[in-house]
């Protein structure tokens, strides 16, 4: 292709040319690619955040074992370490309890303080193995002087279940929103193709090749859906920090991962789907329109 | 060089392009084609480009083979003529240096070989001190110089030049005329269509082919 290292200067400018030349229908097709990336990037950071957010429980699998008072504790606490799948035991006071309650539920605290005494009871900690947890639970039930047993395993399984509806209905959306955009793209560029066909037609009965010739369409193909994947990123930061914030905020019990932490993983995921739906949207429109300029 | 034999164009509509030609064109002549408006000289310039294929003979350019030329082939022979069209087909929105540049961009130059080139062309057609002026601020003249600029600064084998004369006055259609002629030499044959014949009747060293009702015969050569 002649001399490459001089030619990267001219396709830039081409590029340039070719925008500039349609500038309005590039304009457009950027916002909109913005706005389809946008969905893409909050459902992927929703669906990393509910995967920190089960791999955080599954590794503080934890049972609460609430005991007779007059039970003896360190008796419990032996037999409790010799079922399989126990990894470690710890009494919580009545103390420790409330207090572990007052930080969990932060400034809606104060209704702990309306209580003329303390209301919670003292329990062991029992750290386990999760996928023990069915013969674990069976297990410490059989205990002498176990009078309640409270695992999570309810609240793990419904996570799951809505992580793989998440999942499934993010694989759907990711074909959709690709289908989307190699659509856009691949319009936009076809559409600057046929608004520069005379001087493309200069350029062929001059003998250049096609790939000189349609280098700067499939650049700008790339170049806009780049764009416009970075511009949803920040849109996805902007919603992220402030709308999406208020509503974690409010479920102050669980504990969700900010876009910060992810914000890597997101950018690497946006710009290399976005540039791989853009050379494949110009990819498509160039093939589908130059063999009509002559 | 150029070579037709029972060389005939058809277009799809039924219209005669060219018909029944036979003629020889060795390298490095100056060559005429004259004839009155719509008697087929473009078309012969069509089928020289590959723009059009023979709807019969044969017709060789440069060594390849007009009528079964595949589309990379098609290239490699563009790359070696010098077009200059009606028109001047110029981008629009670049500069003269541009247009002269982008023409030698796809070939196998160096960065310094190809300013080189692009600079002596627009010397030579005397656009030197508007070499980064945007093509579509230029006269009519010299936009037509910047399409000689572009179509010589590749030595190319073959320059063709479609109605260079079309619009000009007598004054200025002579001195493109020898501008384009100052081109010829050993290795480059330079085509001409024009039916301005009175401009060329008097070039004696040059070929003359007649085209009247889209048939072609050679009527002068070398004053014979």
């Amino acid at each position: 292709m002649g001399n490459k290292k001089n030619n990267l200067a001219y396709f830039l400018k081409e590029v340039f040319l070719v925008t500039k030349a349609d500038l309005s229908s590039n304009i457009l097709s950027v916002v909109s690619l913005a706005f389809i990336f946008f969905i893409v990037t909050i459902v992927f950071s929703l669906t990393l955040n509910l995967q920190g957010l089960i791999t955080n429980l599954k590794n503080e699998a934890e049972i609460s074992v609430f005991f007779d008072d007059k039970e003896d504790i360190k008796a419990l606490e032996d037999n409790l370490l010799k079922i399989d799948g126990v990894r470690g035991v710890l009494f919580i006071s009545e103390e420790e309890a409330k207090k572990e309650m007052v930080e969990t539920l932060g400034e809606d605290s104060k209704i702990v303080d309306l209580f003329d005494y303390n209301p919670f009871s003292p329990y062991i900690e029992v750290n386990i193995d999760l996928d023990k947890l069915s013969n674990v639970s069976t297990d410490i039930k059989t205990l002498q002087g176990v009078t309640y047993l409270r695992d999570n395993k309810e609240i793990l399984v419904k996570l799951e279940n809505l992580m793989n509806l998440v999942s499934v209905f993010g694989v759907f959306l990711l074909v959709a929103i690709s289908l989307t955009t190699i659509f856009v793209t691949s319009h936009l560029i076809r559409q600057g193709i046929y608004i520069n066909r005379e001087p493309i037609g200069t350029l062929k009965l001059l003998g250049a090749p096609s790939r000189f010739i349609f280098l700067p369409y499939l650049l700008n193909g790339f170049f806009m859906t780049i764009i416009a994947g970075l511009l949803s990123l920040g849109i996805t930061f902007f919603t992220t920090k402030y709308a999406f914030k208020m509503l974690i905020s409010s479920l102050s019990f669980i504990e969700v991962s900010s876009f910060k932490n992810h914000f890597v993983i997101l950018f690497i995921f946006t710009t290399l789907l976005s540039a791989l739906l853009g050379l494949l949207g110009s990819l498509i429109g160039i093939k589908s329109t130059s063999p009509k300029i002559k | 060089m150029i070579e037709a034999k029972n060389l005939n164009l058809t277009y799809k509509d039924g219209t005669k392009g060219v018909t029944d030609v036979n003629l020889l064109i060795p390298k490095g002549e100056l060559v005429y084609i004259t004839g009155p408006s719509g008697s087929g000289k473009t078309s012969f310039i069509k089928l020289l480009l590959g723009i059009e294929r023979p709807s019969s003979g044969s017709l060789r350019v440069l060594d390849y083979s007009m009528e079964k030329i595949s589309s990379k082939e098609l290239q490699s022979l563009r790359q070696k003529i010098g077009p200059i069209f009606q028109d001047f087909k110029l981008l629009n929105g670049r500069s003269v240096y541009d247009n002269v540049l982008v023409g030698l961009r796809f070939l196998d130059y160096s960065n310094e070989i190809m300013h080189e080139l692009s600079l002596k062309a627009m010397e030579k057609v005397g656009l030197s001190h508007k070499i980064h002026a945007p093509v579509e601020n230029l006269s009519y003249g010299e936009r037509q110089r910047v399409a000689i600029a572009r179509a010589v600064a590749r030595n190319p084998k073959i320059i063709i030049a479609d109605e260079p004369t079309g619009n000009l006055d007598k004054k200025n259609a002579l001195m493109v005329l020898n501008l384009l002629k100052s081109f010829k030499n050993k290795e480059t044959s330079v085509i001409i269509t024009t039916h301005a014949l009175a401009l060329i009747e008097d070039d004696l060293n040059s070929i003359h082919i007649l085209v009247e009702d889209t048939k072609m015969s050679v009527r002068d050569s070398y004053g014979k």
